[in-house]
């Protein structure tokens, strides 16, 4: 499994790597760290370009190469980054064009590799290529500024997400919730991971609505069984009302939220939006989702 | 499978959104009736405008692309026959600005920003202040005779050492008053300075050439200097005291990393044979343009110093080949020619008019007024799109605007081209302005801080220059 970290020049980044961290060494998986710089502009790269090669000439490091080195302190802080002879054990130093991108590679300790990765362009397009030219099977984001790059985040860059919100409570559980998706069902799986990873509760919501049939009690059932067996806690929670809204009322910032992606089609998606990416734009806690 | 073949086609039209959005906006007011007064050809050439301006702002294909946008719809539309058209793309203007960028090449591979850091820390001492003017004068008196984006590349990599130490000083803390200080600095250094001669930049240029087409009218590159030199030199003290009321740097002195950029120099050693010959090719170049512009024009002597380079063998052509941006090249002869069809079609005619009738109705018809609104107009488009295209797209209006309340065009050339070098306010403004924020030490709202009140201070430098020195000229 490889999970992507997009970290951001926000001084609140760090609390997305630690959460990127804790959901890797949940499933042993890969981490790459990724910073897209988006101070390129199309319109004169070329000058831009020139100008980074005077810089390379003195010796003066790429702009985006001091977030790396800020991810990679976070890192070796977690202690997750393996060190050899007091080093930090690195596979290669900073090199370009390793698919599309500069790295440094890092071996963990818990987690096997460590990739540092550095993009220029502009933010969905570069993480879309990245996800294009590594199979990533989750991205971990903090908080999107932009409303229409959460929809486009959500609906083109085929991994599952956890997006990263800076809520201030310390302590939160999961709150998973249900829906009649084979999606969901993956989001439970993955919840109940990251729950018995990290030893929280995962409750389950069920949100009444004239659309509720015995199906979706069926998928309640499920996930209680499957909790259950797995020695998690959690609870039933049943609510009445607007589906986005009583997520949100429910999730307050006392859990982080897990759904599975929409099954709508991608044309209506694309026009109407869906209910993650409306829970994603809207959401002050963390929101996991599924695909 | 459905949504493996939606998707991509999806996410095409999410990205591509603002060229969708061109081209509906052209198809749509093509499809309008051209007003009364005005060719077919005409209103086209404006809808082709305003989508070229949509383009260029939000950056949905790349900038060549653009270039031959503009040039398949002005056939497509029957702006003119192919050949007149494919004419139109090529002036002396667009040989100086190919001859600009190789000459500029040309410096580059002399390695002339170590000996450029050089000089500014010996001249400027250790003091921020100072070296701020320094900074500013160095990119003005460069950015006047090669392009800024060469002057502003070259100048980087200095401002970044000393932002650099400065940090490692503070303790790895970002530097979030130096930074903009040194940095900004250059760009705007480099925006007074490009004015100063034709071969500052490509709106020079493009201007003369403007002149050329529709007056008949050659302006020296000696006569230019005695217009725009001097309100450059004018901006320089105004530019630096702007700057020390918006930035506050963290140190007032900089003596270690000023030590540090020094050490880094020490390996500089004395001119050699080639940087003379350098030196030497680009003033007899200088020279040419002095003396003989009148006559064999801006790219000839442009071109004679690339060729001597060439042959002297200060550069190779693998060199030029990769350090001119042709897509640029292809921009600005675009955008020349476009600018050439509001005069061919009648465009610029019509939209001259507008205005006159509409500051006619507000009682404001009188030149001032009228040179303000020009230069207000470039200013904001010129914000938007960049300098050099800005002039290419409204110098001919602004010509021809100017023309109909009785202006000279030379003081509404002059007018035109400064505005458009003041494009203080984004990161798109000039390259100069894009290459320093390219560098990541920067914030858009940074270009605003500064920006603003420098907009204002220009607005009116170029009037006072415009009612006083200008008027004395010959």
């Amino acid at each position: 499994m490889r999970v992507l970290i997009c970290i951001s020049k926000s001084p609140q980044t760090k609390r997305t790597l630690v959460a990127g961290v804790q959901i890797a060494q949940a499933f042993g998986a890969d981490i790459s760290v990724l910073y897209v710089d988006t101070h390129q502009r199309m319109t004169y790269s070329h000058s831009i370009k020139f100008s980074r090669n005077k810089l390379s000439e003195w010796e003066l490091e790429h702009p985006g190469v001091n977030r790396l080195r800020f991810a990679r302190e976070v890192l070796a802080s977690l202690g997750i980054i393996r060190e050899r002879d007091e080093m930090l054990d690195q596979r290669h130093p900073l090199r370009p064009e390793i698919q599309g991108a500069y790295e440094i590679h890092f071996y963990g300790d818990e987690v096997p590799n460590i990739r540092l990765r550095l993009r220029e362009g502009r933010l969905i397009d570069q993480i879309r290529r990245e996800v294009e030219e590594n199979p990533y099977d989750v991205t971990i984001i903090g908080g999107v500024d932009q409303v229409g790059n959460t929809r486009r985040l959500i609906q083109f860059v085929d991994t599952s997400f956890v997006v990263v919100n800076y809520f201030t409570t310390v302590g939160y559980n999961l709150l998973f919730c249900s829906d009649l998706s084979d999606s969901a069902n993956r989001a439970l799986m993955f919840g109940a991971k990251v729950a018995k990873a990290m030893n929280v509760r995962m409750d389950v919501l069920r949100v009444v609505d004239q659309k509720t049939t015995e199906k979706s009690d069926a998928c309640v059932n499920r996930a209680d069984k499957l909790l259950r067996r797995g020695g998690i806690e959690h609870d039933i929670l049943i609510e009445e009302g607007d589906l986005v809204e009583t997520i949100l009322r429910v999730a307050d910032e006392k859990y982080a939220i897990v759904m599975g992606a929409s099954q709508r089609s991608e044309l209506l998606k694309f026009i109407l939006g869906s209910t993650p990416i409306k829970i994603v734009q809207r959401a002050t806690t963390h929101v996991i989702v599924v695909r | 499978m459905k949504s493996r073949i939606l998707l991509p086609i999806l996410y095409w039209i999410d990205n591509k959104r603002w060229l969708l959005v061109a081209l509906i906006v052209l198809g749509v007011l093509s499809l309008v009736p051209a007003p009364p007064d005005l060719s077919v050809q005409g209103w086209r050439t404006l809808s082709l405008a305003l989508a070229v301006v949509i383009l260029i702002v939000t950056e949905p294909i790349p900038l060549p692309a653009i270039a031959l946008f503009i040039a398949i719809f002005q056939v497509l539309f029957g702006v003119g026959t192919p050949n007149e058209i494919a004419s139109t793309f090529m002036s002396d203007a667009v040989v100086f600005i190919i001859g600009s960028l190789m000459l500029a090449v040309v410096m580059v591979e002399q390695n002339l920003d170590r000996r450029l850091a050089y000089a500014i820390v010996q001249i400027t001492g250790v003091r921020v202040q100072r070296i701020t003017f320094g900074f500013v004068v160095v990119a003005a008196l460069m950015a006047s005779f090669i392009g800024e984006h060469t002057v502003a590349a070259i100048m980087l990599p200095v401002a970044i050492s000393l932002i650099r130490s400065v940090e490692q000083e503070l303790g790895g803390e970002t530097s979030s008053g130096l930074a903009p200080l040194l940095l900004i600095a250059i760009a705007y250094g480099c925006a007074i300075g490009g004015l100063g001669t034709p071969s500052g930049g490509a709106r020079n240029a493009i201007m003369i050439d403007l002149w050329n087409r529709l007056y008949d009218y050659q302006m020296s590159y000696g006569e230019w200097i005695l217009y725009a030199y001097p309100l450059g030199l004018l901006h320089i003290p105004v530019v630096v005291w702007i700057l020390r009321r918006s930035f506050y740097p963290e140190k007032a002195s900089l003596s270690r990393a000023i030590l540090q950029l020094r050490k880094k120099m020490s390996d500089r050693g004395r001119l050699g044979q080639k940087e003379y010959l350098a030196i030497g090719i680009f003033g007899f170049a200088f020279l040419l343009w002095i003396f003989l512009s009148d006559r064999i024009g801006l790219g000839a002597p442009a071109l004679i110093a690339v060729f001597l380079s060439l042959a002297f063998g200060l550069v190779d052509w693998k060199h030029i080949n990769t350090g001119v941006n042709w897509g640029v090249v292809l921009v600005y002869a675009s955008t020349i020619s476009l600018g050439v069809a509001f005069k061919t079609t009648g465009a610029g005619g019509w939209l001259a008019g507008q205005v006159e009738t509409t500051l006619t109705a507000l009682g404001l018809h009188n030149q001032f007024v009228v040179l303000a609104v020009i230069a207000l107009v470039t200013m904001v488009i010129a914000n938007m799109i960049g300098h050099g295209p800005a002039v290419a797209l409204f110098g001919s209006i602004a010509l021809i605007i100017a023309e109909r309340m009785g202006i000279d065009f030379i003081t509404a050339g002059f007018v035109t081209a400064a505005a458009s070098s003041y494009s203080y306010l984004t990161v798109i403004g000039s390259p100069a302005a894009t290459i320093v924020y390219s560098s990541g030490d920067l914030e858009t709202g940074d270009f605003l801080k500064a920006g603003l009140q420098l907009t204002v201070v220009s607005l009116a430098l170029i009037f006072l220059v415009r009612y006083t020195y200008w008027m004395i000229l010959p």
